[in-house]
């Protein structure tokens, strides 16, 4: 029976338990905040950073990228390759244990690969070009391919979108229109599947039995060493409420700050801001190829030639240093990317794009624009697209809707009178859309790639040539190639790069940049 | 009574199978694919429909309710599309923060808002009853999520007493938990406060004017025994009205204030997986909140007997 003197005295009690020197033990732990939650634990299954950033703590992968961006042994001792190209043989590095215990075999990485590969689409370049993927015995996998692949170990190495991570070979094996749920993976955390909340918390343990290599941290390679003994997610939906949380010391690190919030967090003395990703964000905007009015190349040039970045990114943030425009079809800043849109992208001539849209032949067909009015950094840019092309003379319908149903949209190839559209905006991590082969906005698949659906065999030759290039030289040449076609035939409108900062107590050190949040190295002062 | 009771019950049974058509119903026209959202970004179109395949959505609706009717009257509400989970653990997950965030809220609304109204009655007129009003006009019209905001930067930023997020469960003790909540259910009290005190005031008003009360004035009784034992009593029955009512309409509240103090509680489950498109998962919480709503306003009617001899069934 519960009494006043029972309530009374529970109460006198339990702030003691909850004073943490007195309530826990030295367990160390690191409190960070995600930018969303994490619903889908499958980092193979889904493109989401944070089933990416879930994946890096309890998967490892064989190789990692280095702070050039190039790929280096990772879970891998190193590799060979025969003098046609075509075979590759990859080494397991000693000490790889999987977090129930069992060794990490040859036969998990090759299925694991074989799975990656049927859902990612750098993946799936390296899969058109690949016999078969083997293991030879417990330490060696055997890549061998039908025709050179150059870029077999930028694949394999991608770090974002999605990485080809490695699990135990009966999760491998798991059909990739299903999701892997069962987390078992060989990273330097285990995934505490009991005190699992979507919604609330996840929480991550130091893998004892995880070996890191001898080379310094950096992006997704190097020695991945734990310094805490638990790292907790908390789920925390309202930004302004985890920029609370962080100021009074309730977690340890935000992912993703407002931007609206960034200078509250640069004032207070004990927190600093971090940027995570040095390459941001690429804001794009996605024609359906396969409807009028954007059939037609001239139109897409028309439009092209009229958008002007700045309000795009101002729309996103209104710090300087958080944005910046970019010229180009792939993402400034990263290897082999030069800007060639000068001249070509944001005349600003209105009228110019207006004679440009009738020279073309527009016909007044209807624009639909699908809007996530959910989407804080999306939602303006079908606005101030809606405006521009209204300007322009366009018969512009701005459907505003949520997320789930953009989605749901855009996969639809009917003309507008029956449920169709004709642009919508994303974002993507500009790691993701690094080279010709995993840049999405540019491929020319047709009714098989993304969505959009932008068919260009030319575009095309040039991933493959560039995939198999046979020099650096050679490479960058299609890359430019690559990049001026995109430019040219205007598959997408890249609209600039943004750049989110997390924010961090500043007792934290050592922490890393890459494309998602990584907690190894990661120290308290 | 007891066969009034039965009746009630058994009607509820209508009631509810009607909302789980609707619902499954409503959520089946609505827009939305749960297989191109869990496909993500670069998915094609037939990575979408094997996605659908596997998860059964490409069936037919008559195929799809009966299968997931059949599971929901053996208690098996199904599995959430995107997390795998069984949705009673999720929900199960999220039942204790929200009924403690109700409770909390319900206990300070009462506690402050009844004697509120009555003093509001008895001084009627008086600036302690402007005041009061003036109060029960602000606990109105503020939104929720502005007062959520002014505490937790006052109260658990500024001064650090409480904190500003998240939740403990009461296993972990009375006073830790009791900590996480007190900002929350301020938060959410105020319009309850309001609600509460105005219809206590209202009814109050009305029963001072009664005979009976004149009759007990003129016995003599003492004027807390004529407002707490013969006025009080009978203005119960819309107050309890209220209160049931407002039970129900906190799961809206709680929403919010879920959201600005990080309480993984059923309100953002709801929100989360109406976003997401997770059909299970929204069904079950619809379900679920229709029969408390029922059971509710049961108990609403049941307690008009306790209070008011004089009604019957």
């Amino acid at each position: 029976m519960i009494t006043r003197r029972s309530i009374l005295g529970a109460a006198a009690a339990t702030p003691l338990l909850s004073i943490p020197s007195l309530a826990q033990n030295s367990t160390r732990i690191l409190r960070y905040v995600p930018s969303s939650n994490l619903t889908i634990l499958d980092p193979v299954f889904t493109p989401a950073a944070v089933s990416i950033t879930h994946g890096y703590c309890v998967f490892d992968t064989l190789y990692g990228m280095d702070a050039d961006l190039q790929p280096v042994p990772q879970m891998a001792a190193g590799h060979t390759v025969s003098d046609d190209g075509l075979t590759w043989e990859i080494t397991l590095r000693d000490g790889l244990m999987f977090h129930d215990g069992e060794p990490v075999r040859a036969q998990d990485c090759a299925a694991s690969l074989l799975r990656w590969s049927r859902r990612d689409g750098f993946g799936q370049a390296m899969a058109a070009a690949t016999e078969s993927i083997t293991a030879r015995d417990d330490k060696t996998i055997v890549i061998q391919l039908t025709r050179p692949f150059g870029r077999l170990l930028h694949a394999i190495g991608k770090p974002h979108s999605s990485p080809a991570m490695i699990m135990p070979e009966r999760l491998a094996k798991t059909d990739i229109s299903e999701q892997v749920t069962e987390m078992v993976g060989s990273g330097p955390l285990k995934f505490v599947a009991d005190e699992y909340v979507s919604g609330d918390r996840v929480v991550y343990e130091k893998f004892a039995d995880y070996v890191p290599r001898d080379e310094a941290a950096a992006w997704t390679s190097g020695g991945k060493v734990m310094n805490f003994d638990r790292v907790i997610w908390q789920i925390i939906p309202d930004p302004a409420t985890a920029a609370a949380a962080i100021q009074a010391g309730e977690v340890d690190w935000v992912g993703g700050i407002l931007p609206d919030l960034a200078p509250l967090m640069e004032a207070h003395p004990d927190v600093n801001l971090f940027r995570q990703d040095p390459f941001g964000l690429v804001s794009v905007m996605r024609f359906n190829h396969l409807q009028a009015p954007f059939d037609n190349v001239e139109i897409r040039r028309a439009v092209l030639a009229a958008v002007n970045q700045t309000p795009y990114m101002q729309s996103v943030t209104a710090s300087e240093a958080n944005r910046s425009e970019c010229l180009a079809a792939f993402p400034c800043g990263l290897p082999g990317v030069k800007e060639l849109g000068e001249g070509i992208m944001g005349s600003l001539d209105v009228e110019a794009a207006q004679a440009a849209l009738k020279a073309a032949g527009y016909n007044g067909e209807r624009v639909v624009i699908l809007n996530p009015t959910d989407i804080a950094s999306i939602h303006p840019h079908g606005l101030i697209t809606a405006d521009l092309l209204t300007r322009m003379g366009m018969n512009v319908d701005l459907q505003d809707t949520d997320w789930g149903t953009v989605v749901q949209r855009r996969v639809s190839k009917e003309p507008v009178d029956n449920g169709g559209w004709s642009i919508a905006h994303t974002n993507w991590p500009a790691i993701s859309i690094a080279n010709p082969a995993t840049n999405a906005t540019t491929r020319g698949l047709g009714e098989k790639g993304w969505w959009g659906w932008y068919k260009d065999d030319q575009m095309e030759q040039i991933v493959a040539d560039w995939l198999s290039a046979g020099s650096e030289e050679e490479a960058d040449t299609l890359f430019d190639m690559a990049n001026a076609r995109a430019i040219d035939q205007v598959p997408t409108v890249p609209l600039g790069q943004s750049f989110q900062d997390g924010a961090v107590r500043s007792d934290l050190t050592g922490l890393l940049q890459g494309s998602v949040s990584m907690f190894w190295n990661v120290d308290r002062a | 009574m007891s066969a009034y009771i039965l009746r009630r019950i058994l009607s509820t049974i209508p009631v509810v199978l009607f909302v789980m058509i609707f619902v499954f119903s409503l959520l089946y026209l609505a827009p939305g694919d749960p297989a191109a959202i869990l496909a993500g970004d670069q998915a094609t179109q037939t990575d979408i429909e094997a996605i659908r395949s596997q998860l059964g959505l490409d069936r037919s609706f008559p195929v799809r309710f009966l299968e997931w009717a059949g599971g929901v009257f053996q208690g098996d509400f199904g599995t959430s599309i995107f997390t795998r989970e069984p949705v009673t653990q999720m929900i199960l997950q999220r039942v204790e923060p929200t009924v403690s965030l109700m409770i909390v809220t319900l206990i300070i609304a009462l506690v402050i808002a009844i004697p509120m109204g009555v003093a509001a009655a008895w001084k009627r007129g008086s600036l302690l009853d402007r005041a009061i009003m003036l109060f029960a006009v602000l606990g109105f019209s503020v939104p929720v999520f502005v007062v959520g905001y002014v505490l937790a930067w006052g109260v658990a930023l500024q001064l650090g007493w409480l904190p500003v997020q998240g939740y403990v469960p009461l296993s972990d003790g009375l006073w830790p938990w009791l900590r996480r909540l007190i900002l929350p259910a301020i938060t959410l009290s105020g319009v309850y406060i309001a609600l509460i005190a105005r219809i206590t005031r209202a009814t109050m008003l009305e029963i001072l004017q009664q005979d009976y009360i004149r009759t007990a004035r003129a016995k003599g009784a003492a004027g807390r025994t004529v407002l707490f034992v013969h006025a009080l009593r009978n203005a119960l029955v819309p107050i309890v009205t209220v209160v049931g009512l407002g039970i129900a309409l906190m799961i809206s509240g709680a929403v919010v204030i879920e959201t600005v103090f990080s309480l993984p509680g059923l309100g953002r489950l709801t929100v989360e997986s109406i976003l997401r498109r997770d059909y299970p998962v929204i069904q079950a919480i619809i379900l679920i909140f229709s029969f408390v709503y029922v059971i509710i306003n049961l108990l609403i009617d049941i307690s008009y007997t306790l209070i008011d001899p004089r009604i019957r069934y």
